[in-house]
């Protein structure tokens, strides 16, 4: 990459469009006075290279300082050809180049052709002031392979001095040699030893929980002993409390047992034996008191019985017979209403039929004639009517199509306008002939055609009106009428035949009308409904005498007054009939009372004796007590009850919860294994003892609580559980600790043996070339450059000519040799950098100012040598400086 | 056939790895069913006896209640014609002035407390020997001499059974116990016994492929190393001295431990949740597990892009208690501190830089010898690995994933603030 012309526009002190074209290709040379713009173009190069840094024109220092803002374009030679750069800085960057024909947006970034080495390397490397010489022991020259070597090349790849660092904190972190500090298996280290002095103590701890733990269990057993002992004694002294009473009463009921006398006999008679005996005979004589008025009421009730009559019971015996009847009356007298109802109705229909008759009849209605009106057939009487009716009928209608035949005969006559249109044809024609008028003829001719058709015409109708087909149409009628009236003739002869029994005039028949044959059906039909009426009448007659019949005969059994008409005779029997059955009923009731009055009676008189025996057997078992004295037997009777009621009392006191039995087997019980619970003395005693037993036991209840209190206060330390689990995980974490601490070690010494090994591997190139550089400045002083590493500290070691031991670079050496070793080894990692890439321009700001007129001279030849490969920029304020290199490089100031 | 029941390192009232004290209480709990179930197998399986190869209980301090529990199943045991032969170990020594002596035990207990090695047969009902018992016990906490040696040569042709807590110091798994009682797999071997009975350390284990020398494990997993099925040895060795050796679970609450990767492209809350909760139930069902007796650790590990928010603890907290409740766990614990930041290592590989060779050098150590030997002389902080060999196990183990916590240093915030 050669610069060879800047367009400035606006760059620092450079305003108004400055342009710096005479740029020599190989050395460029720039000469000014101090503050004339030589840092300026150095920066401009960097910012042609990398952009803008800061990025914005208020804070970049080289903004122009009269318009605030960076424009400029620089003309590039590079191994891809010629390109222009445009920059641009307001607010924000803006960046592109022209390569040929192809404009590329590149905004802040670097060109592509010098991205291989970053803006910082190329600050540290590319640009050199002549102060940077001296520094070349110790840490700078570690920063130079740290970052300019060893990981050049993967900007993502850390300086190793870093990882190593890092690793080495980490590992720090966990365990430091030294012990100094905070650490982790330290720390880790401490927490166990603390945990395992805690456990000592929890040991201790638990000892003495341990034997609290066991006085409490011994207390506890102490206590269930002292409390099943006072148990048992409360226990029996309530029974005793329980017991004392019941034995009392058992012994006072022996005491009232022994008492009683003839118990047994006693036993067998009321124990209010005295109060019994008059109750006794007392009831002895209510009983006969009430047994003489129950003999008086049953006479009373027999003489309220009603006898029955022969005649009343042959009425109850025909109750059935009578209700029947009794209702059967009423159908009797509906039957005489309507029998009189249907005579009525005979009588006017006889009447009618008789008026109707008259009309139609030439006789007068008689029974002959009825009879044959019920001979007569409704249906044949129609069709025979029908048959004369529709002969005449058709006749009728025969005569009126012939008549009409003869009177619709055509009278065809000749229209005379032919006859007028044919003469006056012939007079045309004529007078044609005679005129020779075409016109006449012609008219003529045609008054002649019309004449002559209608002429034919008439013929030809005339001759078709007179055919045969008429005539014989006109002879058919006249058949037809004929053989009609002979039709109606023979039907008239058939009606008068099947009507002969009946006086009717044949003038009615022959000029039958339209009422003949409905006349003739009415009377028909009175005469039918006649025939049922009487059919009817002869039906209830005969059920009317049935029932009356029976009626009487019924009657005819019972005895009754002579006034009693016979229709108020079957009411008489049922209303007696009623009587009776009211006076059977009492009579039942009756019965029935005088029935419990004999088994009352019966009753009384079994009881008085039975009475009457206890009585006596009550008095023979009081003389046996009482040895032959009835006071004495009552008297001991009376005692023993009251003996009994007294044992009675203390046996249900006993038996009270039924646990009498229970209570005297424990009574009987105690007696034999405790019968200190019977003694007042002994009671006392035992509860002097339980006050005793309550003493202790509120004293190891004290003692328990205390042993908890201090248990609980043993155990509010860590457990021995929880220390120990601790220590387990404490122990697991230090295991994991100084597994990664070593782990981290390993790595570390891993990271520096490869990175010694790289830097082996690598240096040497550098140092070669480095060396070959030095060899030619110093004029073959030294001819050898090396690296050796001595205490952790890097020392650079050179060697003269003619020596086989090279010499440690020391303070002690020229600061110009020490910058002259310092150029060489920058130029060697420079074309180190560059290898197979753009080679980037290289800037030297007084840089050889201090050296010797040799090495000065052998300096530019090397840089004249370096100058073919990439193009170098020398700033300098020295005038001869200027000159020598003008003379040198053959080139030309370019004065700022 | 002489048939029995071989348990050790029971541990009754041991400390639990939790900070539940419910759990904690469950655990205890659970050893106690988990003996119960020991005794019920000797019931059903007509045992003769029932071994215990020492450390029947953690320590002196053994609980009134646990002791009545002890005495009470051994009683169900005599009631159904079983012996117990119960051989001290360090934790339940039978000195003196140890717990072991102070407890009435059952007349059908035979106690082996000191270092006298006896002999006990163990007879039929017609009188019949059927085997014969050789053993001794842990006097105090600290017995460090080789006894096994001393143990008598096998006689005749009855079955002999060793009966012993011992740590044999040349197998597997050793290192991380303590020298108690130790002897070496030869020593067993030479004796030529039909089985040894074994116990110290927790895991189930063959001690050596050509005699029947057993460990049976502890009965049930106290933390989070002691992971899977735990129980008993059913051994039934018949006429002709054949011997076999059926594993019977009876621990009810199971410990287990499952390491998670592929959180890389998990970004969100729920994502993640889903993500451990379906490998959870994956394990679960493929272990024939039940939730609800698992005591799980999770260990995350791998490349995160929710690192940050993992190591957060009250995020960490939140995932727990919802996956608990979720998968009806008895206890969960999720470890992140294998996490490391999402970045790829393939990305770094074989480029010009330090990260390169580390990941080359990473990659080769096996091999390097220059670089084993330069990393065995960093100060290890791991105590207890005195030669090279166990040295060098630790550090492989130390290195395995190690290449993603490099790329995490060597990458770090400058990568993820881009």
């Amino acid at each position: 990459m050669r610069i060879n012309r800047f367009e400035i526009k606006d760059f620092g002190k450079f305003t108004g469009g400055k342009t710096i074209d005479n740029i020599d290709s190989r050395v460029a040379l720039f000469y000014g006075r101090n503050e004339a713009g030589k840092t300026t173009i150095f920066n401009l190069i960097k910012s042609v290279m990398y952009g803008f840094f800061p990025a914005k024109s208020n804070l970049h220092p080289y903004s122009s300082w009269e318009n605030g803002r960076i424009e400029f374009t620089a003309h590039i030679t590079t191994d891809d050809g010629e390109i222009a750069v445009y920059r641009k800085l307001l607010s924000k960057p803006q960046g592109r180049y022209v390569i040929g024909e192809n404009s590329f947006n590149i905004k802040n970034e670097s060109l592509p052709m010098n991205s291989h080495i970053s803006k910082e390397i190329y600050d540290k490397i590319y640009s050199l002031q002549v102060e940077d010489l001296i520094e070349i022991q110790g840490k700078a020259w570690e920063e130079v392979e740290d970052k300019l070597l060893a990981n050049y090349g993967t900007t993502t790849i850390r300086n190793t001095r870093d990882a190593l660092k890092d690793l080495k904190e980490e590992c720090e972190k966990i365990w430091r040699e030294s012990g100094r500090g905070k650490y982790l298996v330290k720390e880790l280290e401490n927490e166990i030893r603390q945990l395992k002095k805690m456990k000592k103590e929890a040991y201790v701890r638990e000892d003495e929980i341990r034997k609290a733990d066991r006085r409490i269990i011994e207390i506890e057993a102490r206590i269930r002993e002292l409390k099943e002992d006072k148990i048992e004694l409360r226990t029996l002294l309530n029974k005793a409390k329980e017991l004392v009473p019941i034995k009392k009463k058992l012994e006072q009921l022996n005491r009232l047992n022994d008492n009683l006398i003839k118990e047994d006999l006693c036993l067998s008679l009321p124990h209010n034996i005295r109060e019994k005996s008059i109750e006794l005979k007392r009831d002895l004589e209510e009983i006969k008191d009430r047994k003489s008025r129950t003999i008086k009421i049953l006479n009373e009730k027999k003489d309220e019985i009603y006898p029955l009559t022969t005649m009343d019971k042959l009425i109850l015996e025909n109750k059935v017979k009578i209700n029947t009847l009794s209702k059967d009356y009423e159908k009797i007298e509906n039957m005489e209403e309507s029998i009189n109802k249907v005579k009525h109705r005979i009588a006017r229909l006889r009447d009618r039929i008789f008026h109707e008759s008259k009309n139609l009849l030439t006789e007068k209605w008689s029974n002959r004639i009825r009879e044959r009106f019920e001979n007569i057939n409704k249906s044949e009487l129609k069709i025979l009517v029908s048959n004369y009716k529709n002969a005449a009928h058709e006749l009728h209608e025969a005569k009126l199509k012939r008549e009409m035949k003869v009177a619709n005969e055509f009278k065809i006559s000749l229209s005379k306008s032919y006859i007028y249109s044919l003469i006056l044809s012939l007079i045309l024609i004529a007078m044609g002939f005679l005129r020779g008028n075409n016109i006449f003829k012609t008219v003529g001719i045609g008054i002649l055609t019309y004449g002559m058709g209608g002429i034919i015409g008439y013929i030809n109708m005339k001759k078709t009106l007179n055919s045969n087909a008429e005539r014989e149409e006109l002879d058919r009628l006249n058949e037809e009428v004929y053989r009609l009236r002979e039709r109606l003739k023979l039907d008239r002869e058939k009606l008068k035949a099947y009507l002969a029994e009946i006086p009717i005039s044949s003038l009615i028949i022959e000029n039958m009308d339209e009422m003949f044959l409905p006349s003739l059906m009415g009377i028909k039909d009175m005469v039918y409904e006649l025939k049922e009426l009487e059919k009817e009448l002869d039906i209830y007659s005969s059920a009317h005498m049935e029932k009356r019949k029976d009626l009487n005969d019924f009657l005819s059994q019972f005895i009754f007054d002579i006034y009693i008409n016979e229709d108020g005779r079957i009411f008489l029997l049922r209303d007696r009939l009623e009587d009776l059955e009211k006076r059977v009923l009492i009579n039942e009731n009756i019965d029935k009372e005088i029935l419990a009055l004999e088994k009352d009676i019966k009753l009384f008189g079994e009881r008085y004796r039975e009475i009457e025996s206890v009585l006596k057997d009550h008095n023979l078992r009081l003389n046996e007590i009482g040895d032959g004295k009835l006071e004495r037997g009552l008297n001991i009777v009376e005692k023993n009850y009251r003996l009994r009621t007294k044992i009675h009392e203390i046996m249900e006191e006993l038996n009270e919860g039924d646990k009498r039995e229970v209570l005297v087997k424990e009574v009987r019980k105690h007696e034999l294994e405790n019968p200190w619970i019977f003694s007042d003395y002994e009671t006392l005693r035992s509860e002097e003892e339980l006050e005793e037993i309550n003493q202790s036991l509120k004293e190891l209840e004290v003692e328990r609580a205390r042993l908890e209190e201090n248990i609980n206060r043993l155990s509010e330390g860590c457990s021995l559980d929880e220390i120990e689990s601790r220590l387990i995980l404490l122990e697991d974490d230090l295991e994991r600790a100084s597994k990664k601490r070593d782990r981290l070690a390993l790595l570390s010494e891993v990271i520096k043996l490869s990175d010694e090994k790289f830097k082996e591997e690598n240096q040497p190139d550098i140092l070669k070339n480095g060396g070959k550089y030095f060899r030619t400045i110093t004029n073959n002083r030294y001819t050898n450059i090396f690296l050796d590493e001595y205490e952790e500290c890097k020392n650079i070691m050179v060697k003269e000519l003619g020596e086989t031991v090279p010499k440690r670079v020391v303070g002690t050496f020229s600061k110009g040799t020490l910058n002259q070793l310092y150029l060489a080894l920058r130029l060697s990692l420079i074309d180190y950098l560059d290898r197979d890439r753009e080679a980037l321009p290289i800037c030297f700001d007084e840089l050889l100012i201090n050296w010797d007129g040799l090495r000065l001279n052998s300096s530019l030849k090397l840089l004249d040598e370096i100058s073919e490969r990439r193009q170098i920029f020398i700033f300098t304020c020295h005038d001869w400086m200027a000159e020598k290199i003008e003379k040198s490089f053959n080139v030309e100031r370019i004065e700022l | 056939m002489l048939k029995f029941l071989h348990l050790a390192d029971v541990h009754l009232d041991t400390s639990f790895y939790s900070k539940n004290e419910n759990l904690r209480k469950k655990l205890r709990d659970g050893i106690r069913k988990s003996f119960s179930k020991a005794v019920d197998l000797c019931i059903d399986e007509k045992v003769q006896g029932l071994l215990i190869a020492g450390d029947l209980f953690d320590n002196d301090r053994l609980s009134f209640k646990t002791e009545q529990f002890l005495i009470r199943e051994f009683c169900r045991l005599k009631d159904n014609n079983i012996k117990v032969f119960y051989a001290t170990g360090n934790h339940d020594p039978g000195h003196m002035s140890y717990r072991v002596n102070s407890i009435k035990w059952p007349d059908n207990v035979y106690l082996f407390k000191d270092n006298e090695i006896k002999r006990v047969n163990i007879k039929d009902f017609n009188g019949e020997t059927l085997g014969r018992i050789i053993s001794c016990g842990h006097r105090t906490n600290n017995d460090s001499k080789n006894l096994v040696k001393a143990f008598p040569q096998r006689e005749g042709k009855i079955p002999h059974i060793g009966l012993v807590h011992t740590m044999v110091t040349n197998v597997r798994d050793s290192e991380n116990h303590n020298r108690y009682l130790p002897c070496s797999k030869e020593d067993l071997e030479s004796k030529n016994y039909d089985y040894w009975a074994l116990g110290h350390i927790h895991k189930r284990l063959k001690v050596s492929d050509r005699c029947d020398i057993y460990y049976p494990g502890n009965i049930q997993g106290r933390h989070p190393r002691e992971t899977g099925k735990k129980g008993g040895l059913l051994v039934s060795i018949d006429e002709n001295c054949d011997v076999k050796v059926e594993f019977r679970t009876l621990s009810t609450i199971e410990w287990h431990s499952i390491n998670i990767n592929g959180l890389e492209d998990i970004k969100e809350y729920s994502q993640l949740k889903k993500y451990i909760s379906n490998i959870i139930s994956d394990y679960i069902k493929e272990n024939s597990l039940l939730s609800r007796e698992l005591v799980l650790r999770v260990e995350l590990e791998g490349r995160a892009f929710l690192k940050a928010e993992l190591s957060l603890q009250e995020n960490l907290e939140e995932i727990v208690e919802e996956l608990t409740l979720d998968m009806d766990l008895l206890e969960l614990e999720i470890k992140v501190d294998r996490l490391v930041g999402r970045i790829d290592g393939e990305d770094y590989k074989g480029g010009n830089h330090v990260l390169a060779l580390v990941l080359e050098v990473l990659r080769d150590i096996g091999e390097d010898e220059e670089i084993l030997n330069r990393l065995l002389e960093i100060p290890l902080l791991k105590k207890g690995i005195g030669k090279r060999e166990e040295k060098i196990a630790y550090i492989r183990e130390l290195l395995g994933g190690i290449d993603e916590e490099a790329v995490g240093y060597m990458v770090g915030d400058r990568y993820e603030d881009k």
